[in-house]
């Protein structure tokens, strides 16, 4: 899954550490959706998403779609 | 005194069980007099109980947290539910064929014992499977 978390995160001057404090999850948890290792479940999405009210859609993406 | 009662809280049914029987076997082997071996597994003991308590503050690596089977979040417990079904598939495929060497050799002893073993993990993996599905 591609994200566009790292740029949402560096729009708010948030660390990755800070991000995933206010999250409640682990920092490398936050390193790993970025660099698309990990996709997070639909509730931590959903979290993410509203933590910088947008939508999951907007923060979230396929592969295939930015191709 | 709160906090022994957070990570206590936090500590998850896997651990709180292997501790348990840990501790209890080093009991165990302090009865019998044999020291040595009580000291080297409360060592390990020591040592698994600090893994726990820094996995649940959090300030542990991720390969901490995972290793001492104490998931902080989401990705810690997919990784930790990995790990698990791969010690459960060496351990079913080794038993196997433990149990294929003894039937080659009926003379040795144990055969029984070492089916019984292939019996458990079957019932394990059929109840596991069985959980999973129903929360899925």
């Amino acid at each position: 899954m591609r994200t566009t978390l790292p740029s949402l995160r560096a729009a708010r001057g948030l660390s990755q550490a800070s991000l995933a404090e206010a999250l409640g999850v682990s920092r490398q948890t936050v390193n790993s959706i970025e660099v698309g290792k990990y996709d997070p479940s639909l509730p931590l999405a959903i979290r993410i998403a509203r933590f910088f009210d947008s939508t999951v859609e907007d923060v979230f993406h396929l592969p295939e779609e930015d191709e | 005194m709160l906090w022994v009662m957070q990570t206590l809280t936090a500590t998850t049914w896997f651990n709180r069980i292997t501790l348990l029987v840990l501790s209890a076997g080093i009991v165990y082997l302090f009865v019998l007099g044999q020291t040595t071996a009580a000291v080297l597994w409360l060592a390990g003991v020591l040592y698994a109980a600090f893994s726990v308590v820094r996995s649940v503050s959090g300030r542990a690596r991720d390969t901490t947290r995972v290793d001492a089977a104490q998931p902080f979040d989401e990705r810690d417990a997919a990784a930790v539910r990995s790990g698990f079904a791969l010690v459960g598939q060496v351990a079913f495929i080794a038993q196997l064929a433990i149990v294929i060497w003894h039937m080659g050799r009926p003379e040795e002893p144990g055969l029984l014992v070492e089916a019984g073993k292939v019996v458990v993990l079957a019932v394990a993996l059929g109840v596991g499977n069985r959980a999973a599905l129903r929360q899925a």
